[in-house]
């Protein structure tokens, strides 16, 4: 089921409810049943896979640990360590390529085998991604390596375990947690903290707005657009590319919030996943603002242990590239996303060999560092090389993203900017008011977050009858102008495809 | 209870009432009114509705129940809803008769034949809303939802239509915030004519499949006859084809076994096809006013309802006639074309004076016709120049003059002059007013446009 669905309301509360009735100590148990039958809404097969993953990191972390405490030589201990990994990477990695990558690596196989003379009829497989399982495969992964690395004991508790897997907030589109910070506060069965539940109700209500208020409106004029980027050249792809930038993150932001919203409803912390990643001065602190919990994952799980950046600059550099390019792909099975990936990858390696020119230019010319014209220029910049990136995320294929590119610069159109051409293309002139409205709204707020002003604070300290209409207010606006419900096709989260 | 949690338990509620106060606002702010403004006056009735009018548009615009009222002393309500299949009218009465004990229910028989709870398209789902929307929250209301939409996804968007409505708030018009009422409870008028051509001759009668609007017929009387209301089956005149021929014969059949009363207007010579259609399926404002005519005779002498212009509050009442002619007045003042105009006249609350500049054009053209149904004899109308009727909406006299008026006659007519940028290519010129006020209605004239139509000028 979707949050931004009846359903979800419906459940959420009965949860929450049943949650607080139950006694603490079963109380993650009753966690546990919510979430595999909010698993179950999507696909209830593949509920199999789900507790398969489960079953071989739980096993690993077990075996981990006896190999840990026993008295076998250290030697030996380590080979057989590597091997529990290995065993536990090959099983999960297996399942999460067969079931997302089989389809390409065929199609990529049989385009060489035509390419080179040999003519075979393609099968179709065809083969259902089940929706999360980038997700939870590598939050099983992680517990995993922190049992090798022995930041954390092996879990003995089955059921909380498994929990830790399928947690429903964050359970098919992130953050990806890690067992360190999340698999302690299962257990607990926490006492209902009014403050941290209102908190929450906050966090949850910001989520919504940015997912169906701003989120699914830019949706409708970016798909007219990219659908059909012939028709729309010049400026129209331009615009529809700046907006898909805001789309995509409030969209991934929004459910990360509402995830971490709903988990605090429950006295459960999750990690931060964006840091205002727009106001980033390079996009390498882009990268440490954007999908946190991804971006530290591949750090600590693939970058490091392909020796970071302590084995000389070129390696730096090709482990950098190794980074992107894995990136890329999982967040989907086509050559567009690779190239997405390779795209950020190269953007930061020419950003460390250009650093020395950089450095010189500035003592040269004299430019302070610390001005604000100075970090306008380098955020703008940030913003539209990452924006470019974006067109081949969105592209639903390297041939169409190249296309539209192609077509962005082709047709000279300036002047859609001051008539009522950008009216006309699924929003009308009121959508396309509240839409910027909304951004602007959402500017506001990543400005607060990155001078340290925590708006949620603000609000709290306010009157009664200020924070209870606010919510109120904000609340039934947001049912208001959002984008749901029968009168349109309900828009699901981008990042759910992954 | 420790006196924080008392605080953040109210603190909740309190949210939880603003909340629901917010939205009651929006969600009454964003739906469309066309629902509420036909059928709230039901539910705002002082009066006991006595007869309540089901079907389809065919109902919808044929049968006017202020006039029920104004005449007959007869209360009803139209519910006739366009593409209302008998599953839906079935569900509309039970809902109805939670606010209303009537004494008889009459039930128009057309589309018998459709085989589906209600019009399965775009157009239908949104007929729908108009059917459902007015009707309060209700057990009633939900059984309705969910029998008729029993294997659809939608059934959300119609037991809260702020689902569906939200994405109005960008189209919100004054009559959102300040919402209107018809004055015509719940009927509408045509205005348009069309004459149809080779109308079916259907001599052999045979009946049709049973379907499930057959099924929610007899539910519907087997309703009524539980609570012991009376039931009057109709099925209303039009250019009816073979199929309805049909579906008529059954309806017969059916009243037959239920030993109900039954009136088939296609076998009646109420109405005239030439000048009482819309189109090919409805009836215009000359055929409404007939059919209702004759089923408010039919009702008072066939069934001893009260006469409920006697109990009601007399300025209650006349405000009611009044908004009503008001509405009327409006109608017949934005018909820009000379055969609506016609129909809109065919009124006996209206008296009119007629000033046919071009006799000789009005003789050979369709309009002819049209002046027949108000009652001017054709013959009386001179060859050549100008003559004038006046017609009492009463009494339905006409009394004729010819050539121009004097200024005496004018007077005596209270009729005003032709001012001089009137009288280029003036046709027929109208003096409209009201027989129980005296009041002015309207002053028109129509000028000829090209060979055939003639158009209003201020």
């Amino acid at each position: 089921m979707l949050f931004n669905s009846a359903q979800f309301l419906l459940f959420f509360p009965i949860v929450v409810l049943i949650y607080y009735i139950v006694p603490k100590k079963v109380r993650y148990i009753w966690l546990l049943i919510a979430s595999y039958y909010f698993y179950m809404c999507w696909s209830v097969k593949y509920v199999l896979l789900l507790l398969f993953s489960t079953g071989v990191t739980y096993l690993s972390g077990i075996l981990l640990e006896k190999i840990k405490q026993s008295k076998i030589k250290k030697n030996k201990k380590i080979r057989l360590k590597k091997l529990c990994v290995a065993g536990s990477f090959g099983l999960n990695l297996g399942v999460l390529v067969y079931f997302k990558y089989f389809d390409f690596i065929i199609d990529n196989l049989y385009s060489v085998l035509e390419a080179v003379g040999i003519v075979i009829v393609q099968p179709q497989f065809n083969i259902i991604l089940p929706v999360g399982i980038s997700f939870y495969t590598f939050q099983a992964l992680s517990y995993t390596m922190d049992v090798y690395r022995n930041d954390i004991y092996a879990e003995k508790n089955f059921l909380k375990y498994a929990l830790f897997v399928s947690f429903f907030p964050q359970l098919v589109a992130g953050p990806i947690e890690r067992s360190k910070n999340l698999l302690k506060q299962l257990g607990k069965g926490n006492q209902f903290d009014f403050e941290m539940a209102w908190d929450g109700f906050l966090l949850m209500l910001w989520g919504f707005f940015m997912k169906i208020v701003i989120a699914d409106r830019i949706a409708i004029f970016v798909d007219r657009v990219y659908g059909d980027y012939h028709t729309y050249g010049g400026w129209y792809l331009i615009v529809a590319t700046m907006l898909f930038a805001v789309q995509i993150y409030c969209d991934f932001y929004g459910y990360s919030t509402i995830a971490r919203g709903a988990s605090k409803i429950l006295g459960i912390e999750l990690m931060e996943n964006f840091n205002a990643p727009y106001f980033a001065q390079s996009v390498a602190e882009f990268w440490r603002k954007w999908h946190i919990s991804l971006s530290s994952w591949f750090r600590d799980y693939l970058y490091f242990p392909l020796g970071g950046n302590r084995k000389g600059t070129l390696r730096k550099y090709l482990n950098l590239m190794i980074v992107f390019l894995v990136s890329g792909l999982w967040h989907g099975a086509s050559w567009s996303f690779v190239v997405w990936g390779g795209l950020n990858g190269i953007y930061q390696v020419f950003a460390y060999v250009l650093r020395p020119v950089r450095d010189k230019l500035v003592k040269v010319f004299c430019l302070d560092r610390e001005a604000l014209s100075h970090k306008l220029f380098h955020i703008i910049g940030t913003f539209l090389l990452v924006d470019f990136t974006w067109i081949f995320f969105r592209a639903s294929s390297l041939k169409e993203a190249v296309g539209i590119v192609r077509s962005m610069f082709a047709v000279h159109n300036p002047q859609i900017l001051l008539d009522d051409s950008l009216y006309h293309c699924g929003l009308d002139r009121k959508n396309f008011d509240v839409m910027l409205f909304a951004i602007v709204v959402l500017v506001v707020a990543d400005i607060c977050k990155t001078r340290g002003i925590k708006i949620r604070e603000i609000i709290r300290r306010q009157e009664w009858w200020f924070r209870y209409l606010f919510v109120a207010l904000s609340a039934a606006f947001i049912l208001l102008l959002g984008i749901w419900g029968a009168g349109y096709d309900a828009t699901s989260f981008i990042y759910f495809q992954f | 209870m420790k006196k924080s949690t008392v605080k953040h338990l109210a603190g909740a509620l309190v949210t939880i009432l603003l909340f629901v106060g917010i939205m009651s606002y929006m969600m009454q702010l964003v739906s469309r009114k066309d629902s509420y403004h036909k059928y709230q006056p039901f539910y705002d009735s002082q009066l006991n509705i006595d007869v309540l009018f089901l079907g389809s548009s065919h109902v919808r615009y044929s049968v006017y129940p202020v006039e029920l009222l104004q005449d007959y002393g007869i209360t009803a309500y139209n519910f006739g809803g366009h593409s209302n299949r008998m599953a839906t009218s079935y569900w509309m009465m039970v809902n109805a008769f939670d606010y209303t004990n009537p004494k008889l229910v009459v039930i128009d028989c057309f589309m018998l034949s459709e085989n589906t709870k209600f019009r399965e398209d775009n157009n239908g789902y949104s007929y729908l809303h108009d059917a459902v929307d007015h009707i309060p929250f209700s057990v009633n209301k939900v059984k309705m939802i969910w029998d008729l939409l029993e294997s659809s996804n939608r059934k959300w968007e119609y037991l809260w239509s702020f689902s569906q409505f939200h994405n109005r708030w960008n189209q919100l018009e004054q009559n959102d915030f300040e919402p209107t009422v018809t004055a015509t409870e719940g009927a509408s008028f045509y205005y348009e004519v069309y004459t149809p051509h080779d109308l079916d001759v259907v001599t052999e009668r045979k009946g049709i499949q049973n379907t499930v609007s057959v099924d929610y017929l007899c539910r519907i009387i087997e309703e009524c006859q539980k609570q012991d209301i009376e039931v009057l089956l109709t099925y209303l005149p039009f250019p009816a084809t073979e199929k309805y021929w049909d579906e008529a014969y059954t309806a017969g059949k059916i009243a037959e076994k239920y030993g109900v009363p039954y009136i088939n207007y296609l076998e009646e010579d109420v109405v005239d096809y030439a000048t009482d259609c819309k189109d090919n399926n409805h009836l215009n404002y000359s055929g409404g006013q007939k059919i209702t005519k004759h089923l408010g005779t039919y009702i008072a002498e066939h069934y001893h309802l009260p006469d409920r212009r006697k109990e009601a509050d007399e300025d209650v009442l006349a405000a009611k006639y009044q908004a009503y002619m008001d509405y009327k007045r409006d109608m017949l003042q934005a018909q820009d074309e000379l055969e609506c105009y016609l129909v809109g006249l065919s009124d006996d609350r209206f008296s009119f004076v007629l000033e046919v500049e071009d006799s000789a054009y009005i003789k050979k053209t369709k309009y002819k016709m049209l002046l027949q149904n108000l009652g001017i004899d054709q013959d009386a109308i001179a060859e050549e120049g100008a003559t004038i009727v006046c017609v009492s909406g009463e009494t339905q006299e006409a009394v004729y003059y010819y050539g121009a008026l004097n200024e005496k006659m004018r007077r005596k007519l209270d009729i005003s002059d032709i001012e001089q940028k009137e009288k280029e290519n003036l046709l027929i010129r109208f003096t409209v007013t009201d027989n129980q006020s005296g009041e002015r209605i309207d002053e028109v004239s129509f000028v000829k446009c090209g060979t055939v139509e003639a158009n209003r000028i201020e």
